[in-house]
């Protein structure tokens, strides 16, 4: 183990190097605006998307009744993967009157959609789980 | 020497004053009792294969781009680059959750108190800051790069992706050398789960969701490029059949600025080799013999789809100038700017699906995919198949 850790490490560094190397001293690139810009990506996803992912998670476990937590903080993860991919289509759609068939759908729309049936899914999740779970009359008559 | 090297890593480093240690720095500033290696592992082993995966396609792409002497690419089977560059671009997509959830997972450690320890420690805790920075940029410009949101991106994007990638790979196999016995307790031991929120996900619960956007996201782009799926891919940057002629276009006439020079009456191709100059004008360039290629048109973008492309094989062409099939060919287009120049090597040029096409599904090619003639070639990305050709040159 030992030996491919300092193997894992010494490629590691490596490749790391080379690819600095090549952002410094490549033709066509500009290392000081794409470290700003890296940063600003950076600062954007730790301090901005992933406390909101936390804050919304923390209220919808508080919020929402025991039985439909767990689908509820799913559908919460894949409803911001879809937002963050659906963002920069939405903004650009229709900004391309040379071009109409780039970005040729409504990705508002397409979001909604893509949204329902997520939620569709983890509100059928949900009841399912209470009824197995949660539902007492149920649970008394499957003790018996 | 290397017990100089484990003592130098391992000076302690003075800590800061205790009264900073607020906020997110507390000891109980995170509650979710869910982060665990045995999740971290998982999340990041998914997100290691993907990574992986657009590392090895995305510098293929490269490499037939911008191809060393050294390499070659053959030109069948001809829906290769197809397959690489779509893989490419869904992986890519896929990984977007990946990375979001495998960050959440180990959020606190952002947070760690002391922020410092010993040297090796702040290193460590640096290499991991470069991987993140080089996976949420690679991530982030692949979207920004397909969605056309140049003016977001004020850098050379092609570079920046490209060396980029070198720091993203260097940072992973880095990160899993420091982080290996973790990693294998992770994967190998499931330890007792403490008490969690009632109700709330589970460690398991976590990683199923974390896939389920994958699959979401994948099920909502992939369309792209599988056309079965087109219509269920609500979020697809193209369909393969809008556009032009049924096929979509990454860039116009108007956007080239060739419109005037390419419905230019006067036009004439201009083709030279070891016997000399000749110019063909469209009607003596479709006088030649005729010829039908099915081939795919394969952006680097992550999308594509099928013509049926007729026109004038390549090969037949340079033979009028005395080039043979053992010749390399350069192939120019009108475009002042852009991708206005392409190599077709020999082996490309000896193929009878090489083409320069003047037609597209049995009608007169649309402006937008080259008109007057373009070149098509099997198994190469849209970039390099040139159109509006205006010359062709034996090298």
């Amino acid at each position: 183990m030992r030996t491919a850790r300092v193997l894992l490490g010494l490629a590691g560094a490596g490749l790391l190097a080379y690819g600095a190397y090549g952002l410094v001293a490549g033709p066509d690139t500009d290392p000081g605006r794409q470290s700003l810009w890296m940063l600003a990506a950076v600062v954007g996803h730790d301090f901005v998307l992933i406390p909101l992912a936390i804050g919304v998670g923390w209220l919808a476990t508080r919020l929402v009744p025991v039985w439909a937590r767990g689908a509820a903080n799913a559908a919460l993860l894949v409803t911001l993967a879809l937002g963050v991919v659906a963002v920069p289509f939405i903004v650009k759609a229709g900004t391309f009157p040379d071009n109409p068939s780039l970005l040729p759908l409504d990705y508002g729309r397409g979001l909604l959609v893509a949204l329902g049936a997520t939620w569709l899914a983890a509100a059928v999740a949900a009841l399912v789980n209470r009824h197995r779970h949660y539902d007492r009359h149920w649970r008394s008559r499957t003790r018996r | 020497m290397r017990n100089r090297l484990v003592a130098l890593l391992t000076v302690p480093l003075p800590a800061p004053p205790e009264a900073l240690r607020r906020g997110p720095f507390r000891a109980d500033a995170f509650s979710s009792r869910v982060r665990s290696p045995w999740l971290t592992s998982r999340l990041g082993l998914a997100l290691g294969i993907s990574f992986g995966v657009c590392f090895v396609t995305g510098l293929l792409s490269h490499l037939i781009q911008h191809p060393p002497g050294w390499f070659g690419w053959p030109p069948r089977p001809v829906a290769l680059y197809r397959v690489t560059q779509g893989v490419h671009v869904a992986t890519g997509l896929a990984a977007i959750p990946l990375l979001g959830a495998k960050i959440w997972s180990v959020f606190p450690e952002l947070f760690s108190w002391p922020p410092w320890r010993t040297i090796g420690h702040a290193l460590e805790r640096l290499s991991i800051a470069v991987l993140s920075l080089a996976a949420v940029f690679q991530l982030l410009t692949g979207l920004l790069n397909i969605a056309h949101w140049y003016d977001a991106l004020p850098f050379p994007l092609l570079q920046a992706h490209y060396w980029g990638a070198w720091l993203a790979i260097g940072a992973i196999v880095l990160h899993i050398g420091v982080k290996l016995p973790v990693i294998r307790v992770g994967l190998t031991r499931t330890p007792p789960l403490r008490s969690t929120v009632e109700g709330g996900l589970s460690r398991r619960g976590v990683l199923t969701a974390a896939l389920a956007a994958t699959a979401a996201v994948t099920v909502a782009t992939v369309g792209q490029t599988v056309r079965p799926l087109a219509r269920v891919s609500v979020l697809a940057p193209r369909r393969p059949w809008v556009g032009p002629q049924g096929l979509p276009v990454n860039m116009s006439a108007v956007g080239a600025g060739v419109v005037e020079a390419a419905r230019d009456p006067g036009y004439r191709l201009a083709l030279s080799g070891p016997a000399g100059v000749r110019e063909l004008s469209l009607d003596e360039l479709a006088a030649l013999p005729w010829h039908t290629a099915d081939l795919p048109i394969t952006c680097v973008e992550g999308w594509s789809a099928g013509g049926s492309w007729s026109g004038v094989r390549l090969a037949e062409l340079v033979a009028l100038v005395g080039g043979s099939e053992h010749d390399r060919v350069r192939v120019e287009s009108l475009q002042r700017d852009g991708y206005r120049s392409t190599v077709v090597e020999a082996r490309l040029l000896r193929d009878p699906l090489t083409l320069l096409a003047l037609r597209l599904g049995g009608e007169t090619l649309h402006i937008d995919h080259g008109y007057p003639c373009r070149l098509i070639a099997p198994n190469r990305p849209g970039v390099l198949q040139t159109k509006w050709v205006a010359a062709v040159t034996v090298l």
